[in-house]
């Protein structure tokens, strides 16, 4: 008896009283096996994690029958080792070929410049001055999108997203070039997306549906107080009541609207006034509106060249882990449901399987940037990530006037997942990091290899997991104690916990 | 490696160039890195795998830049000096078609009509005239070279109907459902999944639409003899040949399993191919429904 390479034990710190003292470790923490090849996920005690422990260094002498048994049952310890690799081999092998088929994005930049002044904006000084798009410039893109899905044998339906700088600017170049792009979008049958500040929104939404476009993604910074404090016109000018505007005059319309908000250490504490707001407006419970999460960072690993010498690569790396950060978040969600409910986080990619019973599934991809997305840019080049636009040691090639690919410099990073990384290979939490973590940062950090990772990322996936699950894992039993008051003796408790969540088998 | 370093780019002819596959080695395993390869899975000599569309492109890609054809029918033999007038000479050498669509279908003005593999754009000009300033023609090619040649060539004709688009035709840019007649001179038969690449042409077609395609298929006499290269076991040359390796009675139930309502077929008369084999260039009219034919001819 084997166990599985992917069998990882997670400590997780729970309130007291959630669970029976009997679960609690010596530091009285819990811990949860989790094994995303087998997709289980379940409370142990500490009888039964030493229990694994020695059966992990080869002792399987004194373990009960009946505990190894449930081992077996839910794929945490295996008998072959072989076939064990072999259903390890095949979510890889799978997740490869669904890349194949998956939609392909491509973001049309018809310019750099945006309106406004965000001081942690990614693209910086790109967005004062730029060159645009003109027409052949953008049928050129267009040209270009079957070549690439060709040279990353892709054959899933390519779809639009307008990206800038601000790419729904009020100006007459900027709607003739995004009339184009649409146009030429919807003529091939491509669905269109776009990603905009939202300010001018309202006054693009009869040319965006003219064309199909289904979605576009807008961002606020919290509270209005909050948001314009920085998220400003250049000439300091706020911000949020356009963006507001915009919000509804297109929900109004149809379109799917996707308001990311936008998290930061100073933010995060006005989190509940503006759910607040979103459910006052209606947007929370609105069928077209969705709200989602994403931490401000900081993007110094944008600069780095291979050439810079190590320390400094790997100092403007790290400047992007604010650990701090996620801890604040979620102390400040366990207080306030009602920011749960709008923005259902899920960093980890395990809400799903604690809360609605799916199976736990394995991470294999961060990001779909170098897999299944590329930027085209007013110079003419072609990026993998978008948040490496105009940065030209990030380009992967040209479009215009020449179509050029840096297979060189692309084929490590789209081929780049746990197993060609030989420090993730080994690594048991490498099914929940995302296949190695950002490719950009590694490559930054180790000065222009693809095949590597920038680690501090196994502490701190293992740390993301724990602090997902001390969140969720109290709701998830709050909902079974629910649930089996209201339907005591109409169904049985084995059905009752399948039923609300992952954790069938809790010893 | 840095993405500006001038070594990692690879320009437009790694499309046609062909891709090298890592194969098993003896131990079953394919080297994955340096370390790997010093041990049982020493570095074997990448076999080259060329899919068949790829060397289709490359020889089109390469015509293109040759600037004359040597393959098929002349255009003077399939069009009216009237029609070929102010074509220009380059479109006319670069003409690869096995039959003629443009001849098999009376375009009205205003339709909206595709070409499926356009090449240099000798029919899809044609048709530009005859569906006139109301209507549109866009032409798919997978060769961006052969998308350029119809691009300018439309351009000096003055037509303003005309939109080339570089695609593959089993994933034609193209939206679904808008489109009147498809035309396809002598390019499925480049396709080892010729339903695939129908599925597609119905894919565009409006309701009532017809595709009218011309290919180089077997006599239905009897099958080819075992020797000929049929279907899968065709060869490079023989897609680049379009000889399609199936019979018309084939290519019939290929058509009607595509999601076509009804299918006609004309025949321009054998021809011995190699081998001993007859072949014909087949005319091939797929209607999207069951409506009644559209007058042609």
């Amino acid at each position: 008896m084997l166990v599985s390479p992917n069998t990882v034990t997670f400590s997780v710190a729970l309130p007291e009283g959630t669970l029976d003292p009997a679960y609690l470790d010596e530091s009285g923490k819990v811990s949860v096996l989790a094994n995303a090849v087998s997709g289980s996920m379940d409370i142990v005690t500490p009888a039964e994690v030493a229990a694994l422990e020695r059966l992990r260094a080869g002792d399987a002498v004194g373990v009960d029958g009946e505990l190894l048994t449930g081992l077996l049952e839910r794929g945490y310890v295996c008998t072959d080792a072989a076939e064990e690799e072999h259903r390890y081999r095949s979510i890889v092998d799978g997740y490869f070929e669904a890349i194949q088929q998956a939609p392909f994005q491509f973001m049309f930049i018809p310019s750099y410049v945006c309106n406004l002044a965000c001081p942690y904006c990614f693209e910086g000084e790109l967005t004062t001055k730029s060159p645009r798009m003109d027409e052949e410039m953008i049928e050129a893109a267009f040209d270009a999108i079957p070549m690439i899905q060709d040279l990353h044998e892709n054959s899933g339906p390519p779809y639009i997203t307008l990206f800038g700088g601000e790419p729904l600017l009020d100006t007459a170049y900027q709607r003739g070039a995004v009339e184009q792009i649409l146009r030429g979008s919807y003529d091939r049958g491509y669905p269109v997306t776009a990603i905009t500040n939202g300010v001018a929104l309202d006054t693009y939404v009869p040319m965006l549906l003219r064309y199909g476009c289904e979605e576009v993604q807008v961002s606020l910074d919290g509270t209005p107080e909050i948001h314009d404090s920085r998220r400003v016109f250049r000439n300091g000018k706020p911000t949020f009541e356009l963006i507001e505007r915009g919000i509804d005059v297109a929900a109004e319309a149809g379109l799917r609207v996707l308001i990311r908000v936008l998290v930061d250490e100073h933010s995060v504490e006005s989190m509940p006034r503006f759910a607040e707001f979103a459910q006052a407006k209606g947007w929370i419970d609105h069928p077209k509106i969705r709200l989602f999460n994403g931490f401000t960072k900081a993007t110094t690993f944008l600069y780095v060249t291979p050439d810079h010498p190590e320390e400094k690569r790997r100092r403007m790396v790290r400047g992007d882990v604010k650990p701090g950060l996620q801890d604040a978040f979620f102390q400040m969600l366990k207080a306030n449901p009602l920011v749960d409910r709008m923005l259902r986080p899920d960093p980890a990619r395990i809400r799903a399987a604690v809360l609605e019973g799916d199976r736990v599934r394995p991470n294999l991809q961060g990001c779909s940037a170098g897999t299944s997305v590329v930027a085209f840019d007013p110079n003419g080049r072609v990026y993998g990530c978008p948040e490496t636009v105009g940065r030209p040691q990030h380009s992967c090639g040209t479009f215009f006037p020449e179509f050029r690919y840096a297979g060189g410099y692309r084929d490590p990073w789209r081929h780049r997942h746990v197993d060609t990384v030989p420090m993730c290979r080994e690594c048991n939490v490498k099914l929940f990091c995302g296949g190695g973590g950002c490719p950009i940062k590694a490559w930054a950090a180790s000065g222009g290899d693809f095949n590597t990772c920038f680690c501090p990322k196994v502490s701190s996936i293992r740390t993301r997991v724990e602090t997902e699950l001390s969140y969720l894992l109290p709701m998830a039993l709050r909902q079974r104690r629910d649930q089996v008051t209201r339907s005591e003796g109409e169904e049985g408790t084995w059905e009752q916990m399948t039923r609300v969540g992952s954790f069938p088998w809790m010893s | 490696m840095g993405a500006d370093d001038a070594r990692g780019f690879i320009s437009l002819d790694e499309l046609i160039r062909p891709r090298t596959v890592a194969e098993p080695d003896a131990c079953g395993c394919a080297p994955e890195s340096a370390d790997q390869a010093a041990g049982c899975c020493a570095p074997t000599p990448a076999a080259a795998f060329v899919p068949v569309e790829t060397h289709v492109k490359q020889r089109y890609d390469a015509l293109a830049v040759q600037g004359a054809s040597t393959l098929c029918c002349s255009p003077t033999s399939v069009y009216t000096p009237e029609e070929l007038a102010a074509v220009p000479e380059w479109v006319l050498e670069l003409s690869s078609g096995c039959g003629s669509p443009m001849n098999a279908i009376a375009l009205r003005p205003g339709q909206t009509v595709v070409d499926f593999g356009c090449g240099a754009g000798l029919d899809l000009l044609i048709a530009a005239r005859r569906v006139g300033e109301t209507g549109r023609v866009i032409g798919v090619d997978a060769s961006m070279q052969m998308v350029r040649t119809a691009r300018r060539a439309a351009r000096e004709m003055g037509l303003s109907n005309v939109d080339v688009r570089v695609g593959d035709i089993r994933r034609p840019p193209v939206r679904e459902a808008t489109v009147d007649v498809v035309m396809s001179n002598c390019v499925l038969g480049m396709f080892p999944d010729k339903q695939e690449v129908l599925r597609a042409v119905a894919g565009v077609l409006r309701p009532g639409g017809v595709a009218v395609i011309s290919d180089v298929v077997y006599s239905d006499g009897g099958p080819p003899p075992p020797d000929v290269a049929v279907g899968e076991s065709a060869g490079a040359e023989d897609f680049a040949r379009c000889v399609v390796g199936m019979t018309e009675s084939q290519y019939r139930d290929l058509v009607l399993g595509a999601g076509f309502g009804r299918v006609e077929m004309r025949s321009d008369g054998l021809v011995p191919y190699r081998d001993g084999a007859e072949v014909t260039s087949a005319m091939i009219f797929a209607y999207r429904d069951d409506s009644p034919a559209q007058p042609c001819c």
